[in-house]
């Protein structure tokens, strides 16, 4: 038996018992008739402000997770940070080994042994070879700024995007 | 424009049904619950709900199929609070029906909003102006951050862990 206008009255404004209330409830929550007149009874009255944030919360959990574009998106981004990450490691990577390069042929100093002119040897010393090396690691770090900042960009932009 | 010409329809009825209900949804769970962060758990399980089963939904009857979820998530959790609580005289289940108060044109919203008030009063800096601001004032986060001038991470931090002292503030005291 469905949910008559004086008890859906009565709930509204509080004026029936719990146990009754509850009653109610019960026959409401699998008659869509009668949740239909709550919901009309409700809307006559002045309904509730909606707690801040709800409704972006609710989007995020339903249409927003669910959007293929948004995934994709976001799988795009992980892979372009991954791979920025990697390159990163290998241009440190392969710095360290340059100036490694760099400063081990030097390090000896003098061929008696002596470390007492070590400064001075690191530019003095230097062999033509070494010279060579350098200015090729010097090409290889422009090459690496250059790739880096391309990189950046390309994430920045898909993260504005976002 | 471009986003909801490629949106599903499911995610535009879905949407539709959300702006039109979700005041009347929450307004429900509120008086089902008597607790403003409840009701609020109840209506993003509602609506949570309601996605998930759009496809089986008719079409008619929106305000009613909301409801009738509403009612459905509320009583489901009334019966957990019941099965968790020490039974007393009165199970939890019946005392916690409808112990929100009638809503009176205006004035339930006004005593709600001023309860939240109190209830944010009482917390610690930085929370109780942050939890005021947003609960009370209807900012959000980046509009705190830029009259506070704090970092909005800051901000959106500090108004979960406000919530989160505001739940269990109200959960104990049972204000709103």
């Amino acid at each position: 038996m469905h949910v008559t206008e004086e008890q859906l009255n009565n709930y509204i404004t509080d004026k029936m018992p719990k146990t009754e209330q509850l009653k109610i409830l019960e026959h409401i929550s699998g008659c869509s008739f009668c949740a239909g007149k709550l919901a009309s009874a409700m809307q006559k009255k002045e309904l509730m402000f909606i707690p801040p944030g709800l409704k972006d919360s609710i989007l995020e959990k339903t249409v927003y997770a669910a959007s293929p574009s948004r995934k994709i998106m976001s799988a795009g981004i992980k892979k372009i940070r991954k791979e920025f990450w990697i390159y990163t490691a290998k241009v440190t990577f392969a710095a360290s080994i340059a100036v490694m390069m760099v400063v081990i042929p030097v390090f000896p100093g003098k061929e008696d042994g002596s470390y007492k002119d070590r400064g001075f040897s690191l530019t003095k010393e230097i062999s033509k070879e070494n010279r060579k090396n350098s200015s090729a690691i010097l090409d290889l770090f422009r090459d690496a700024s250059v790739k880096i900042s391309q990189n950046l960009s390309e994430t920045l932009n898909l993260d504005n995007i976002k | 424009m471009v986003l909801m010409e490629r949106m599903a329809d499911k995610d535009r009825e879905f949407i539709d049904i959300l702006e039109k209900y979700e005041k009347l949804a929450f307004s429900v769970c509120y008086k089902m619950t008597g607790n403003y962060f409840d009701a609020e758990d109840m209506t993003q399980e509602t609506f949570l709900s309601i996605y998930k089963s759009l496809e089986s939904f008719d079409g008619n009857n929106p305000g009613g199929f909301v409801t009738r979820v509403a009612v459905n998530k509320c009583l489901d959790y009334l019966k957990r609070a019941d099965r968790r609580a020490v039974p007393l005289e009165d199970s939890v289940l019946v005392q916690n029906v409808s112990c929100a108060p009638p809503p009176e044109d205006g004035i339930l919203q006004e005593e709600t909003r001023y309860e939240l008030l109190k209830a944010c009063n009482t917390l610690k800096p930085p929370y109780n102006e942050v939890a005021e601001s947003y609960y009370c004032n209807g900012m959000t986060a980046a509009q705190i951050a830029g009259v506070t001038g704090k970092k909005l991470k800051t901000v959106q931090t500090q108004i979960r862990r406000a919530k989160e002292l505001l739940r269990k503030k109200i959960r104990k005291e049972d204000i709103i």
